[in-house]
């Protein structure tokens, strides 16, 4: 192995593999020069990782918070008291599903008319089957609570 | 309330202020810190920090929350640095060459204070040196040298967290090593060959 301080650098780093690692420690005990080298970049080394007290200017809090206040994106969750886009929806509907949902037989409409062998519009259609559905909800949950 | 990155991060993705707050005021002196040793500028590094504050915040929600922070804003200060550095340099300036081949520590010296090198030699500190040749170096330089030793990166995590080459790491740490030992050498009186 020649002299070389690139290659000592390295191994300062811990840069080296373990082979590399061998020649060099073979080397630097033969070879008084680089041994001389090393202690000396060992010199550089510690006065390069000693932490250096950067005074932290009084700025800093000024411009963290302006930081936040121009960027930070609204809340993901809605605060009490302000209703979002589907509160309000849920609100305005309820009377309309609720007083569909209790109509006498409105879930079997739709099968009344099939076994009829008739067809029904397609917006009709889609309604039924939603107090349908919204019927037969409100069945299974009130015989979940009368179990209780 | 003390809160781990992790949870920290979390709660900021909720939108909430406070935890905003917390994850800044956490890292505020790490970001100045090595903004300014980048830059060497007080005013250059409080301008960088807002621009790393205002990214972070932006930033936040395209962040894994299983990694762990301090990586991602290293990397985050880093780029701030870089595109800084590249804006305020002129093209006739490189930012990986040194401005002149004396790189002595009288011409150190005298770059970095107006007074008499001579005179200042006779009572100068190792530390003040090196800073003063540390600001000398190469913007890119100065960086690669700050994540080495300072941050303690591999040649590897560098060249990851600038977007060098791997190559490109490693010629930059020696060549600048090799000038700030010239320094020392001066310093020490320091017999060569």
């Amino acid at each position: 192995m020649r002299c070389e301080s690139e290659l000592l650098q390295a191994f300062l780093d811990g840069e080296l593999a373990e082979q590399k690692i061998r020649e060099v420690k073979e080397h630097l005990a033969a070879c008084r020069a680089c041994r001389r080298e090393l202690s000396r970049l060992k010199l550089l080394w510690l006065e390069l990782a000693r932490p250096e007290a950067i005074p932290l200017p009084p700025e800093l809090p000024y411009l963290r918070q302006q930081a936040i206040a121009a960027a930070r994106p609204a809340p993901r969750r809605p605060e009490k008291g302000r209703p979002g886009f589907w509160d309000i929806q849920k609100l305005a509907w309820r009377p309309l599903s609720l007083t569909t949902a209790y109509l006498p037989g409105s879930g079997e409409v739709k099968e009344l008319v099939k076994a009829a062998g008739r067809k029904l519009p397609g917006l009709l259609l889609g309604s039924l089957t939603l107090t349908g559905r919204l019927w037969r909800l409100r069945r299974a949950g009130g015989k979940g609570r009368g179990r209780r | 309330m003390d809160a781990d990155d992790r949870q920290l991060v979390l709660m900021c993705r909720e939108g909430r202020e406070e935890a905003y707050r917390q994850l800044l005021f956490r890292y505020e002196g790490y970001i100045y810190s090595l903004c300014y040793r980048l830059t060497g500028q007080r005013e250059d590094a409080l301008e960088l920090s807002q621009e790393v504050f205002l990214k972070v915040v932006t930033g936040l929600p395209g962040f894994q929350v299983n990694r762990p922070f301090k990586p991602w804003l290293r990397r985050v200060v880093v780029n701030v640095c870089l595109n800084y550095l590249r804006r305020r340099t002129p093209e006739t300036l490189p930012l990986d060459q040194p401005a002149g081949e004396n790189f002595s520590l009288a011409d150190t010296l005298a770059a970095g204070r107006g007074d008499d090198p001579q005179v200042r030699l006779e009572w100068v500190e190792t530390r003040e040196a090196l800073r003063a040749a540390l600001e000398r170096l190469p913007p890119l330089w100065r960086l690669v040298l700050a994540l080495r030793h300072q941050e303690e990166l591999s040649y590897q995590e560098i060249a990851a967290a600038t977007g060098l080459p791997l190559g490109t790491v490693k010629t930059y740490l020696f060549r600048a090593r090799n000038l700030l030992r010239r320094v020392f050498s001066e310093i020490y009186g320091w017999e060569e060959g």
